[in-house]
């Protein structure tokens, strides 16, 4: 049995065509390497944290159940992020709650550049400003922004054409722009 | 001048852009004030934005995760337990009634002693039952005349 430093070495890939022949350490490792960026994509998203460490715990069984399936032609963590964002996608719709109205932020010319404001409030400024985009322009934002994935790997997650992803990044950038102009140092 | 579309800014923000793409786009920020503004107003948007820490605390998903994969490999595996056991009795049955089946078709009809064999009808009683019976009385075969081959035994001339 490999050692888990062995699998550590291991790129995606690898770790996936190990996990097809039943090497569930191979799952581990995985989950150590990307469930921090998950949870947080998840949460960011959801705005939720117990539903994030379900999606997250989540996502992962479906990794492993599809690890015979997989084929390595993108990145990893593009088809990573699928998952994770049918799962958000899901969540979202079965919660019958309404869309968050629009945050109550202090007004742009009444707060001075210089005034520091506190981590938790500049934190919860720029979470109700993700949290108020429509869905389609958040998940391009957070894609984008946190997880890093280019316009060409949204769209792959998605399914969106590459066209439809640009535009949604524009907008969602634009907005969140508008908002959030005035704390940047 | 021919200013690129806003998605270039996003991507440049990014750091998405080739090395060759990257530097004309820069060069360009260098000769143009109104997408030097509105790549500036994307930096700040994407330098704020990136302060937005999650806290999840020591969240570690590896045990669950662990623990829901062994959960469904086992219960797979009594499933696939159930279905072979059922399988294997389905085919007995059909293996069975197939053998029935085939049995009951090689072995000839028996009459008991209260049904004899049933007698061949006479060649009279045939022709009757055909519906020939104009044809005459018996050759020397004993098949009425007319049923009796163009070869007729020495001493019968057909009617």
């Amino acid at each position: 049995m490999r050692s888990q430093d062995a699998y550590s070495a291991l790129d995606d890939a690898q770790l996936m065509a190990r996990l097809a022949q039943g090497e569930r350490s191979a799952l581990t490792t995985l989950v150590g390497r990307h469930q921090r960026r998950v949870l947080e994509t998840a949460y960011r998203l959801t705005g939720d944290r117990t539903l994030a460490e379900d999606i997250g715990q989540e996502t992962f069984v479906r990794v492993w159940r599809s690890a015979q399936r997989y084929e390595p032609t993108a990145r990893f963590s593009t088809w990573l992020y699928r998952i994770v964002l049918n799962l958000c996608i899901d969540a979202s719709r079965k919660h019958t709650s309404p869309a968050p109205t629009p945050p109550d932020l202090p007004d742009a010319h009444s707060v001075h550049a210089s005034d520091l404001m506190e981590r938790d409030e500049r934190d919860a400024v720029v979470r109700r400003a993700v949290a108020a985009l429509p869905e389609r322009q958040r998940v391009a934002l957070v894609m984008h922004r946190f997880v890093g994935l280019s316009c060409r790997e949204i769209a792959e997650a998605t399914n969106w054409s590459g066209s439809a992803v640009e535009s949604l990044l524009v907008r969602a950038y634009a907005s969140l722009r508008q908002t959030l102009t005035d704390i940047a140092p | 001048m021919n200013c690129p579309s806003s998605i270039l800014w996003i991507r440049l923000a990014g750091g998405e852009l080739p090395a060759n793409d990257e530097r004309t786009a820069r060069e360009h920020l260098r000769s143009c004030t109104a997408c030097a503004r509105e790549y500036a107003g994307l930096a700040l948007c994407w330098e704020a934005a990136g302060r937005w820490d999650v806290d999840l605390g020591q969240v570690d998903l590896t045990e669950r995760v662990v623990d829901a994969v062994r959960h469904e490999a086992a219960g797979r595996t009594a499933v696939l337990r159930i279905g072979t056991v059922a399988a294997r009795a389905a085919a007995v049955i059909l293996v069975a009634f197939g053998l029935g089946a085939g049995a009951g078709r090689l072995v000839p009809p028996r009459f008991g002693a209260s049904e004899p064999m049933p007698a061949a009808a006479a060649p009279r009683e045939v022709a009757d039952s055909l519906g020939l019976s104009h044809l005459g009385g018996e050759s020397a075969t004993g098949l009425p005349h007319g049923l009796a081959g163009a070869s007729e035994p020495e001493g019968d001339t057909p009617s």
